[in-house]
Order: C-alpha cells, then structure tokens, then sequence
C-alpha cells in the first residue's frame, strides 16, 4: 500500500474540478436563464448537503441528529449569526450523550 | 474586507478543528504515518474524502480504487466552483487557481448566500482561515487525540450540519422560496442515495442540478405569465 501515491492521485482528482470551471467559460455576460439557475444552486447545494447526510451527524442515531439539528434550525431562526446554532447542535448532542439517551 | 472574511470563517474554523482532530485520530489508527496524515489535509484538503480515503487504507483497499473513489466523491466541486466563477470579475483571473483549490462545501456555503463575492482578498482570507484550521486540526488529532474524550468527538459529527441549517435558515426566512427548492433537493437526495443507487456524490450532482434546472423553469414560467397579464391590461 502506497500512500504517498494515493495521495498524488486523489491531490490531482480533487483539484481538476475545483480548478478547471473557472477557466471554462469566459466572462462575457451570461444569459438570462443561465444566471436564473446558477442563483438557485446554493440552495439545491445546502438541501442535498443536509438531507440525507445530517441523519448520521451523530452515526446511527438519526432522530438525536434530527433533534440537534432542529435545535439549530430554532436558534437560527430567532438570532441572526452562525455560532449560536453550532453551539446549539453540539451542546444538545453532549446532552443526550451525557443523559445515557445515545 | 479580509476582516470580513476572517469573521465569517470563524464557524467553519470551529466546526473543521475538531473534525480534523478526528480525522488525525483515524488516520493514525490506520497506520498513516502523522507526515502523510498531515500531507493528505494539506494536499488534498477535502473533509468527506479524506476519511473515505482512510478507512479504505484501513481495509486494504487497492491505490486506484482509492483514487477514483476520491474523484467520484470530489466532482461535485465542479458545481461549486462554476457557481462562484459565475460571479467573479475577470480582472481577478490569476487568484482563480487559489480560489478554485480552498473551495470546499463549507466555504462555498458561506460565500454562495454572500451578495458579493468579487473581492479576491476577502475570499482567499476566508478561505485560508478554514484551511488552516483544518490543517492544524490534523497535526492536533494525531498529537492529542488520545486525551480528547469520546463524548466531544462523537458529538462533534453534528457540527457541520448544523453549520449549513444555520446558513440555509436566515436565507429561507427572506425568501420563502429558498427554503422549498432546499427541501426538494433533502428529499431527491435522500430518496436518490438510497433507491437509485447512484452514491452520494452522484445523487448529489445529479439532485443540485435538476433542483435548480426545475427552478429556473418554475420561475421563468411566472415571470412570462406575469409579462403576458400586463400585456393584457
């Protein structure tokens, strides 16, 4: 088993698409319909990062995920700021762990 | 702006420490050595295919399967990176390639819901704060994960999650419509990984750009409805 190979190889596949669109197309202005989409991808992006993934934040405990990320989610909705339902997340799951629930 | 882009990293950074320390501890446990461990966040510098790549090691899995794995999980950058493109000038062009090889999902998260980005100084601050944060989490795994108690670590999983829930709330609260194409994407993505046995990386490209493909649509069909109404008037 190689590492340093493996780690050349994967170095060279994660940089290609990291790199590349940015010299894909040219800055001319692009139309309409192509920014419409573009201006949709974070959101599509944010979805598909959360479900189904955030089920296994705490692995194989999909409903205490779901409770951590639900106290995030309430949190973000009455303060502004990104700390806070991090915060929020992790303390509910040292809770739950604490409490014997997980 | 880098002051900017050092305050809007500082999630990221308190998420990724952690996470990395627990990558470190996989890693060692693996039998990586701590330079190798520590050159994998430095050179590859990607989260999700980082631990793949370790517990593949750890079961003796061939260097090119490992690779393409890598690959197949890293391609949907593609999108990220088109997407940021998009709203760069192009006097900017020589910070591309250091834009393009910080840009993880975290970041990109951050900087997609910014309303401007065409700042090179406050992306690459905020990129390379994260970045930093990763790299040394590592170092840190390897040196202290012994003393770290299992209930943090464990705990930790949920960070990042709750990372992009804190993102993606204030965005959806100022535009309703923001929250529904998330929760449509959720759901393809979830029923896509586990029916259409696609992978997480191929759901996921798949999901984002239908999602927004069927967006686009929606919302150019009401705004050709509404051009059409007051045509009528």
């Amino acid at each position: 088993m190689n590492h340093k190979l493996i780690l050349f190889g994967a170095m060279i596949v994660t940089m290609l698409p990291r790199i590349l669109p940015f010299f894909m197309f040219d800055a001319k202005k692009l139309p309409d319909w192509i920014q419409d989409f573009l201006a949709f991808i974070p959101f599509a992006v944010l979805g598909a990062l959360i479900l189904p993934g955030g089920l296994s934040g705490l692995t194989g405990h999909p409903w205490a995920s779901s409770l951590c990320l639900g106290v995030a989610a309430l949190i973000a909705w009455l303060h502004k700021g990104i700390i806070g339902p991090v915060i929020g997340a992790v303390g509910t799951a040292v809770l739950l762990q604490l409490g014997g629930l997980l | 702006m880098k002051k900017i882009g050092f305050k809007d990293a500082l999630p990221i950074m308190a998420g990724y420490f952690p996470i990395a320390m627990a990558y470190g501890i996989l890693a060692k446990s693996v039998g990586i050595t701590m330079t190798d461990g520590v050159m994998f966040s430095v050179f590859l510098y990607a989260g999700a295919a980082q631990f793949m790549a370790a517990s593949m090691i750890g079961a003796g899995i061939s260097e090119i399967s490992i690779i393409a794995a890598v690959f197949f999980m890293n391609f949907r950058h593609f999108i990220m990176s088109a997407s940021v493109r998009a709203r760069l000038d192009k006097t900017h062009r020589r910070y591309y390639p250091i834009i393009g090889f910080f840009l993880t999902d975290e970041s990109y998260s951050v900087v997609s819901l910014k309303k401007n980005i065409d700042d090179p100084g406050y992306l690459i601050t905020l990129e390379v704060s994260a970045y930093a944060a990763w790299v040394s989490g590592t170092a840190a795994g390897y040196l202290f994960g012994m003393f770290i108690p299992a209930i943090i670590t464990d705990s930790m999983g949920i960070a990042l999650y709750a990372l992009f829930v804190a993102l993606l709330i204030p965005a959806g609260k100022q535009t309703k419509s923001a929250l529904v194409v998330a929760l449509i994407a959720g759901g393809l993505n979830t029923l896509l990984i586990r029916f259409a046995g696609l992978g997480q990386s191929g759901s996921f490209i798949l999901t984002v750009l239908s999602v927004a493909a069927f967006g686009t649509l929606i919302k150019r069909q009401f705004a050709d409805k509404k051009e059409d109404n007051s045509y009528e008037s």
